[in-house]
């Protein structure tokens, strides 16, 4: 066993709702991110996807950004992931992921609804075009 | 000399510069970042001719976006 794989904590319940996050925005893709304190997530900020192709892009509104980033520092909490949905994809980076991934600091996690009743939530870093899988625990 | 703020962070510029010598300083692509000066985004073809002042606050992020695999679209922005 690897013991050098990178680990992500999402409780059970945060990673429930950025599954029915996906789930209600569906057959458009969600995007939001989740704010905590270095590979822990704390809460979850579900955002409206602002991208003219929503069933198959995601787009976050930066002027959202912008508020939700100022909330994070005055509560002295960190940007851990940015979450997204794949509708009909599997939940690992697409060839757009990678172009538009400017926060290598920060984990990606990618929920697929390619199959609507067995939802499947992965996490990533992505860093200079490099995709590593992160380990989800509770 | 200008004692601004960046992201909340305080930083000291050598001179008053635009918003564009800025980023060049700090080789982040324009097309990337959205910024805002004191509370106002400032328009993308404005960066070259906002001049950064002493107590200036700015905030930059970056774009956030992607999707799922449809190699033949990208976003237009």
């Amino acid at each position: 066993m690897n013991n050098k794989i990178e680990k992500i904590f999402i409780a059970k319940d945060i990673q429930d709702k950025i599954i029915a996050d996906c789930q209600k925005n569906y057959p458009k893709e969600a995007c939001g991110i989740l704010a905590g304190k270095a590979a822990k997530a704390a809460s979850v900020y579900p955002l409206v996807n602002i991208s003219d192709k929503p069933e198959f892009c995601y787009l976050i509104d930066p002027k959202e950004q912008l508020k939700i980033f100022k909330e994070l520092r005055a509560q002295e909490l960190d940007l851990v992931a940015i979450y997204h949905s794949h509708t009909e994809s599997p939940a690992y980076p697409s060839a757009k992921d990678l172009e538009l991934a400017f926060y290598p600091e920060s984990f990606y996690v990618i929920v697929s609804l390619a199959d609507k009743f067995n939802p499947q939530i992965r996490a990533f870093r992505i860093a200079e075009n490099n995709v590593t899988e992160v380990s989800i625990r509770n | 000399m200008a004692d601004i703020t960046i992201n909340g962070k305080k930083e000291v510029l050598d001179k008053n510069i635009s918003i564009a010598e800025l980023l060049k300083r700090k080789n982040i692509r324009p097309e990337v970042v959205t910024i805002e000066l004191n509370d106002n985004i400032i328009e993308r073809k404005d960066y070259g001719s906002v001049a950064i002042k002493e107590g200036d606050r700015l905030e930059f992020v970056y774009f956030m976006g992607g999707g799922s695999i449809r190699r033949n679209f990208y976003f237009k922005r």
